[in-house]
């Protein structure tokens, strides 16, 4: 019997509300400690999914801003969320000094954009989210469980 | 009296000494060229461990530039937050174990308050102000009815203006930093001829959001060929420019219609940038200041400014204060 | 008196030392070290004995390897320590700082250190001296533990593994002779801590 190491769902979201639904569904199932890597182009909607994530677990979505520049921010509500982004580093050696490897072992949600710029970084992830682009706000994304 | 200040929150690691009467004795940064050339490495460089690296350095240059010694200073102050949690440690730890060591006292200081203060080390202020701070990581309106009091009344809900800059720049082949490349290509482009929309954030008049315009700018740019682009630098760069700008000049009159204010105080790394500068002069009637040369991006000396200002107000800190990749300002002004 | 900062761990210690004899210790839990209160922890033990910093005869930092963001922050304060006074400075690593926790009578042991929830540091040594150290995932540990295929008895820190692994809780010993001509030490703090961490980075890389 052929075995599929991974189970993919694909969905079209058609407006932000819907997007929101999506999220709170989406956290309603979660442990609380999950890896969950957000893929997809600029513009994509990784961090507005990031802030609609947020809101499911009553942190204020308006704080969630891009981590760009400062690569890894820290919310705290019930659950700790821990938000970063790759797209400024260059190297994986960069990942040991903005302590990757060890925060995704803290207690909480890590969510982290870009993360398919290193592909050693594949088995740190429980969750991968691909978006992509439809019409103005439209989205498709791919959610599947990582082996 | 003799001021360290240090900091760490972000990719430069920076060490500057003032006085009391605000004379800006040194403030030395990793990226600058005269300090690497002396010790090496590439900028810009995304590393704590470069801070650790560095830190010693960057305080010794400070320190001998303001021909003095540790023993001569009287305070320490280092940045607490925001920020990426590694690398604030580094300025935090070193400022801590000095001011054990030398029996000195500590101000652990919020990084948006030191841009906040950064022009008042240079330009005499007046109260009620409003703060606009631009840059790769912020963007927010702060009102300032008195000293230490602090009010965010606007911000960005998605991406910093510095950072929708750079992401724009990347994408049309322009490298990091993009923000003044972006700004020189402009003044040869048409600023009209590509007319990105200034999206508004529901329900929160006084916010802002830049994503749209980063979505809307690759939808433009997927329909053009890499010559067009070539060819059309000036213009979509002007144009960018104009909306990320036209939507924060135009938050900032409405945001100053509800918060007197006496004038705006711009800092941030984007408070380079003349076009910006220019048209929030001409929207507004109350007169614009950005800090002293030096003082608009990430730098120390506006962190030991306002760790002076916060020790004669309130004196110093215990070394248990912790670091925080998340500060709210209103919260760290109430402690 | 002399003074020894581990920050490495997920636990972090003070430990103070009179005449090679360990007279105090604190250990404090501490995964996220953002929170952590090393600095004020030492001022606090130091006013309550009524020690000035100035009395220190030496300071010993563990210097890795563990967890980065713990290696930074001990750092960081030994080279603020080493700028202003002229107090001075070793570095010891994880390894030989746990040695001296087990019994000088064990000749030859293996000490892991986990540095993820995956992988960890195993080295081996003879008496004081590291002979190896290589980069292992934690399973493939546990499976050569069981198939004693590590011959040697193997020590862990503070409970760093499953408890299926019974292990000597390394760090319990209320007496630890301090003896310098066995320990690694480094005249000044930059270049051998540099070195080591990238030395870490690229057993790292090997690993997975």
């Amino acid at each position: 019997m052929k075995r599929h190491d991974t189970q993919k769902i694909h969905l079209h979201i058609d407006s932000e509300e819907e997007l929101e639904n999506f999220a709170e569904t989406f956290c309603s199932l979660l442990q609380g400690d999950e890896v969950i890597y957000l893929q997809g182009p600029l513009g994509a909607g990784k961090t507005t999914l990031t802030k609609k994530i947020a809101h499911a677990l009553s942190i204020d979505p308006h704080q969630v801003i891009s981590p760009t520049f400062v690569l890894m921010k820290q919310y705290k509500a019930a659950l700790s969320m821990y938000h970063f982004d790759l797209y400024r580093l260059d190297e994986e050696k960069q990942l040991s000094d903005i302590d990757f490897f060890e925060i995704v072992e803290y207690p909480g949600l890590k969510i982290v954009e870009w993360a398919d710029k290193f592909p050693s970084l594949k088995k740190y992830a429980d969750i991968i989210i691909t978006l992509s682009i439809g019409g103005s706000s439209q989205r498709s994304l791919t959610v599947q469980r990582n082996a | 009296m003799y001021i360290v200040g240090i900091e760490t929150s972000c990719d430069d690691t920076a060490a500057s000494v003032i006085n009391e009467k605000k004379e800006l004795m040194a403030s030395i940064l990793s990226s600058q060229t005269t300090f690497h050339a002396k010790y090496g490495g590439i900028v810009p460089e995304i590393a704590s461990r470069k801070h650790l690296e560095l830190i010693s350095h960057v305080c010794q240059e400070a320190l001998q530039s303001s021909h003095i010694g540790w023993n001569d200073v009287d305070l320490i102050c280092v940045t607490k937050g925001p920020g990426l949690v590694g690398s604030l440690l580094v300025g935090v730890e070193y400022a801590k174990a000095a001011s054990l060591a030398l029996g000195k006292p500590i101000k652990g200081i919020h990084h948006i308050e030191g841009h906040l203060l950064s022009p008042s080390l240079t330009h005499p202020i007046t109260y009620p102000y409003m703060g606009l701070i631009v840059s790769g990581g912020h963007t927010e309106f702060v009102h300032v009815p008195k000293p230490g009091s602090y009010q965010v009344v606007g911000s960005t809900v998605d991406d910093a203006c510095g950072e929708s800059l750079d992401k724009f720049g990347k994408s049309i082949g322009i490298s990091y930093p993009a923000g003044p490349i972006v700004e020189q290509f402009a003044t040869q482009g048409e600023e009209k001829k590509y007319p990105f929309p200034l999206p508004s954030v529901r329900n929160r008049p006084f916010d802002m959001s830049f994503s749209g315009l980063k979505t809307a700018a690759m939808h433009v740019l997927q329909k053009l060929s890499p010559d067009e682009i070539e060819n059309e630098k000036g213009s979509l760069c002007a144009s960018y420019q104009r909306a990320l700008f036209y939507h924060i000049t135009a938050t900032a009159k409405k945001i100053l219609a509800s918060y007197p204010s006496t004038m705006i105080l711009l800092s941030g790394g984007v408070s380079a940038n003349q076009t910006l500068f220019s048209m929030l002069q001409q929207s507004i009637d109350i007169p614009v200041l950005k800090p002293g040369k030096g003082l608009s991006t990430d730098n120390a000396a506006m962190i030991a400014w306002a760790g002076y200002c916060r020790y004669i107000a309130e004196g110093s800190d215990s070394l248990d204060f912790e670091v925080q990749s998340s500060l709210a300002l209103e919260s760290y002004a109430a402690e | 008196m002399e003074i020894l900062l581990q920050t490495v761990l997920s636990t972090i210690e003070i430990a103070v030392f009179q005449d090679k004899q360990l007279v105090f210790r604190k250990q404090s839990p501490s995964l996220q070290k953002s929170n952590n209160t090393v600095v004020y922890d030492l001022q606090n033990m130091l006013q309550n004995r009524g020690l000035p910093l100035s009395r220190i005869r030496r300071f010993w930092f563990v210097n890795g390897p563990g967890y980065y963001t713990g290696i930074r922050i001990g750092l960081s304060i030994a080279k603020a320590f080493s700028d202003t006074t002229s107090i001075p400075i070793r570095l010891i690593t994880t390894f030989h700082w746990l040695r001296m926790g087990i019994p000088p009578s064990t000749e030859r042991c293996c000490i892991f250190i986990p540095s993820s929830k995956k992988e960890g540091y195993l080295a081996r040594m003879h008496h004081f001296s590291v002979e190896s150290v290589q980069c292992i995932e934690k399973e493939q540990m546990e499976k050569d533990y069981h198939s004693n295929v590590l011959q040697e008895p193997l020590f862990v820190p503070f409970g760093g593994l499953d408890v299926s692994i019974p292990y000597a809780p390394v760090g319990d010993i209320t007496t630890l002779p301090l003896d310098y001509k066995d320990v690694i030490t480094s005249q000044t703090i930059e270049p051998e801590y540099i070195k080591s961490v990238d030395d870490l980075f690229q057993n790292r890389k090997e690993c997975g």
